[in-house]
């Protein structure tokens, strides 16, 4: 579970770099922190904390560029 | 006012910043008070990264549900367009409703408990909502009512009530009002934890302190836009219905005890 998190961790960072997909590099973390916090319960290893921490940085900065309130004009101006 | 900030030549929307920073101080603190409780910080990581994953889901529902008609829908698809729906808003009743969903999830399948961490988690709620809301400022988003009184705010053209065709008009700052009162009701909840209140009355008191504020809150609001059924719009319907629940939830939970 504690690599699953770092995988699912450095690929929600990657996904910072892709335009409009910041919604998938979130999910990728939401469920990379979930692993990662699991797999600390069990075992407090340094690849758990790694997963979570890079999890939790990229759901973070995802978040961030995609939760914008602006784009309800953009709803309103295509109906 | 900023829908965008700039930092280091990157336009960051400021909802998302703001909203961003009021998860991430909420639950620092609740970390701490989890702390000097003893309780799992992994399993209060785990409580709200859920929790805001379904809160989100819930908010962005029940935006789509009051704001579009079916037919919109349809066409918004149709026309390939849908990409519009996840850039949209959000309510906050939705994140609620969202959130206990969320709850439940963490106690059902993740064996948590969740009530032990009721006492640290709940009063930090209505402290990252504030925190949003200066994010709707900022955006210019869940505006309020024209209004040219005292206080009375004007939003410059990139800002969505521009953009909405109320140019030129001053408006009540109510977003600001909300968030001075979601600090209010952050600070009852943290002294009111402190008398060590039994299991729900915490969450009880929360949701009902919330709704009475919201449904005042609403006759201030002029973004009629998210529905208006009768006399009140959809969000005073909630809270109605909510401060219905709770009273009912607490006589019912005075009884077993």
């Amino acid at each position: 579970m504690g690599v699953a998190s770092l995988v699912l961790g450095i690929m929600s960072l990657v996904f910072i770099l892709v335009p409009y997909a910041g919604w998938l590099g979130a999910v990728l973390g939401i469920v990379g922190i979930i692993l990662g916090a699991q797999a600390r319960k069990v075992n407090r290893d340094g690849v758990a904390t790694a997963g979570m921490v890079c999890s939790i940085i990229g759901t973070v900065i995802n978040l961030l560029f995609f939760l914008a309130c602006v784009m309800c004009i953009a709803a309103f101006s295509v109906i | 006012m900023y829908p965008y900030i700039n930092f280091l030549g990157r336009q960051i929307p400021s909802f998302g910043l703001m909203m961003v920073l009021g998860i991430l101080i909420s639950t620092t603190i609740a970390g701490v008070l989890a702390k000097k409780k003893n309780l799992s910080i992994d399993d209060l990581i785990i409580i709200v990264t859920l929790c805001m994953s379904f809160a989100l889901v819930g908010a962005k529902l029940v935006y789509i549900g009051v704001t579009f008609s079916w037919h919109q829908l349809v066409h918004l698809i149709q026309t390939g367009n849908s990409h519009v729906l996840l850039g949209s808003g959000l309510v906050f009743y939705g994140g609620l409703i969202g959130g206990l969903v969320g709850l439940y999830v963490c106690h059902k399948f993740f064996k948590i408990e969740v009530l032990s961490f009721e006492t640290v988690i709940i009063p930090l709620v209505p402290l990252g909502h504030a925190i949003g809301r200066v994010g709707c400022f900022l955006a210019g988003c869940c505006r309020g009512r024209i209004y040219a009184g005292f206080f009375a705010v004007t939003y410059p053209e990139t800002s969505l009530s521009q953009d909405l065709g109320h140019s030129h008009h001053s408006y009540f700052p109510i977003q600001l009002l909300e968030s001075f009162f979601n600090v209010a009701i952050f600070l009852i909840l943290m002294v009111y934890v402190k008398r060590k209140p039994k299991p729900y009355r915490t969450l009880l008191l929360y949701i009902g302190l919330y709704s009475v504020v919201r449904f005042l809150l609403e006759f201030y609001r002029g973004d009629d836009v998210r529905g208006l059924y009768g006399f009140f719009s959809t969000s005073q319907w909630i809270a109605i219905v909510l401060m219905g629940l709770v009273l009912l939830a607490y006589k019912f939970i005075k009884n077993k005890t």
